[in-house]
């Protein structure tokens, strides 16, 4: 079924959208949900909560890109879910994409404010933007997407450790990127 | 600090959708196999003794000075330019004519698979009395990884010849993003840049302790992570690690954190967990598994060893890994690389980063250097000689919009720079236009008036031309 179709089944209130929702994306989007959470039964639930929370946004929002709305809306419970159950120290993928982007976080500035989180996606937009494709793909695949080092590393042709030099290298431009347009968090 | 990082993911979980469709789409990299060159002339010397250098460090784009040519540091992927030849020997009484000939008959499109067959020929007159016996030395710009490297070819009044080959040295990076003829310029006018470019690589004698991260007892699972934190001098001690997939510096205080991973299903041998060390030890080390499934305990095995020794057993991994045979310049590249820049500390490392010995074999791949090849040959008194020196040249490309340029290829030529040779006249010629459109030059070419052949002066130190595919 189209995307298209998909959205209209929303829009009907017809619950036949979460059936398609799933047969279309729930590969997807359990595998965003098991890069952060490292928990089969932790990222079913946050999976099937990215229906009922699609079905609570659609209408009034029609998505552009339907793949990428999904995605958001379960990195979004993924990473809630992985707060709540931090103090219990599971073994997770979000611990360690979280360490990593530290390296990303600039520098205290002298300002007043911190930036919204929309100017925050925009400098990151901005950033990406001015990135060679491979290095771009590299930085997304990592932290939008959540792919393990090690597979990375085998996309790219590289081993493990060169792999995550490269991020890293990533990681610390970004920052210097934000840093240069003041951007605080 | 880790509610920060909560931000930073989810400023990232809104970023533009189209980067996302175009890193799913993205295609996987072919593996390299590093089996190009089959007999090496490079012998690795014993010497000791590497001085601290400071590691450059690349940050920020730049323009890269002045020059003739108006790409200095525009284009995203700097090809490097023709560069002309030199000798060593007895050069008095020597003249030299040269003609570089571009065919585009096979130029595809601006991207990085566009290329020129790029021929450079010289003839070499001997006006003396006596037969002269030269050293001839062409400087072959680009990086070891190149495949237009494997389509050089030499011939000799038209025999096939082979030349001895040479590293050479990296050019100056220094902080730019990219980089234009004028890098290449400073390197070949380099004091005594031809003599250390043809002497023998060094071997890395010194001293090292590694420490191995190893299984006491096995955890359950097919994956597994631990993080080592421990401390350093930052100044004075080079770090190295390998199978770690994250790791954290700061460089102030020396307290590093390595995050290893484990493959337990691993057919293929995998990458060893470990830790070197030159120049320091480490000390309040801890290892921590409650980021791994936490069901494995683990110690750390120390050994003193050697960098060469360490550099033999990891590049052999990395190259079995690749299905490769270990080659000597494998070897030889790393050590001239460490020669060029000295070890790194914690605090000279570029990016604030660790090292290892994939990290700067791949950096001494993907470095933009000067090679030499080299032909003993003999210019009968009163006769003279013909060199050819072929390959297909990559061109100078952009990356989408990023460079003034956008979109557009270009080729250098370099005239005299590091040369010695008298040169009495230098020409060019392009062929196969058909191919390609010259949207701009300053060698004179004008292909719509008939112009393709020109006469070069060599006071004008660097010719360029910039091009894109014929539509």
């Amino acid at each position: 079924m189209t995307d298209e179709a998909i959205i209209q089944l929303y829009f009907d209130r017809d619950e036949q959208a979460i059936a398609e929702s799933d047969g279309k994306y729930g590969g997807f989007c359990r595998y965003l949900a098991d890069n952060i959470l490292r928990n089969r039964e932790d990222a079913e639930e946050c999976v099937n909560d990215t229906w009922l929370t699609a079905w609570n946004r659609i209408p009034p929002t029609r998505p552009e890109r339907l793949k990428a709305f999904f995605g958001r809306i379960t990195r979004d419970l993924s990473i809630d879910r992985w707060r709540h159950d931090r103090a219990q120290k599971r073994y997770d993928g979000a611990e360690l994409l979280l360490s990593e982007l530290e390296d990303c976080v600039p520098s205290p500035q002298n300002v007043e404010e911190t930036a919204e989180l929309r100017e925050l996606t925009a400098a990151i937009d901005r950033w990406l933007g001015g990135l060679e494709p491979d290095e771009r793909a590299a930085f997304v695949r990592r932290y939008w997407y959540g792919e393990p080092v090690k597979d990375l590393a085998e996309h790219f042709a590289a081993s493990p450790n060169q792999m995550a030099q490269r991020l890293r290298r990533l990681r610390l431009r970004l920052r210097e990127a934000l840093e240069a347009e003041g951007v605080a968090i | 600090m880790k509610e920060k990082a909560v931000t930073m993911f989810n400023a990232v979980t809104g970023i533009d959708e189209r980067y996302l469709e175009e890193a799913e789409a993205h295609p996987a990299k072919p593996r390299r196999t590093w089996t190009r060159w089959a007999a090496m002339a490079a012998v690795l010397v014993l010497a000791v003794g590497l001085g601290m250098q400071l590691w450059l460090k690349a940050h920020g784009p730049s323009s890269t000075g002045s020059g003739s040519a108006p790409n200095n540091g525009y284009y995203g992927y700097y090809a490097g330019p023709v560069l002309p030849m030199t000798a060593q020997g007895d050069l008095e009484g020597l003249t030299v004519t040269r003609d570089v000939s571009y065919d585009f008959s096979g130029f595809k499109s601006r991207t990085y698979e566009s290329f020129a067959q790029v021929t450079d020929r010289y003839v070499l007159t001997n006006a003396a009395g006596a037969d002269k016996t030269l050293k001839l030395c062409y400087p072959v710009s680009g990086r070891l990884s190149d495949e237009s490297l494997k389509s050089l070819r030499f011939t000799v009044d038209g025999a096939d010849a082979q030349p001895d080959f040479h590293l050479g040295h990296g050019v100056q990076q220094d902080g730019k993003y990219t980089l234009s003829w004028n890098e290449y310029r400073e390197l070949l006018e380099k004091p005594g840049n031809l003599a250390s470019s043809l002497a023998p690589e060094p071997e890395l004698d010194l001293a090292a302790l590694v420490y191995t991260l190893t299984e006491e007892v096995p955890g359950e699972g097919a994956e597994d992570a631990v993080n080592l934190v421990f401390h350093v001098d930052p100044e004075t001690t080079a770090v190295f690690a390998s199978g770690i997939t994250s790791y954290s510096i700061d460089d102030r205080t020396g307290r590093v954190r390595l995050g290893f991973y484990i493959d337990r299903r691993a057919a293929a041998v995998p990458e060893p967990c470990r830790l070197v060390l030159v120049g320091g030890d480490l000390k309040d080390s801890a290892l921590d598994a409650s980021v791994g499934t936490g069901t494995g305990t683990w110690r750390l095995d120390r050994q003193e060893t050697t960098l060469a020794a360490i550099l033999e057993e990891d590049l052999i991994w990395l190259r079995r890994n690749e299905g490769a045979a270990l080659s000597r310049t494998d070897r030889a590249a790393v050590a001239r690389l460490l020669e060029d820049r000295g070890l790194p500390s914690l605090r000279n490392m570029p990016y604030n980063g660790l090292s290892s010995v994939g990290l700067l074999s791949s950096e001494a791949y993907n470095q933009s250097r000067v090679m030499y090849e080299t032909l003993e040959l003999t210019v009968p008194a009163g006769g003279s000689l013909t060199l050819e020196v072929s390959q297909k040249k990559m061109a100078s490309y952009s990356y989408g919009d990023v460079g003034q340029n956008g979109g557009d290829a270009g080729y250098d030529l370099v005239t005299r720079a590091g040369s010695e040779l008298s040169f009495t006249e230098q020409t060019a010629s392009v062929t196969g236009l058909s191919r390609v459109e010259i949207t701009d030059n300053n060698f004179g070419f004008d292909p719509e008036a008939g112009i393709t052949e020109v006469i070069l002066d060599p006071e004008v130190p660097c010719y360029w031309m910039q091009l894109r595919a014929a539509s």
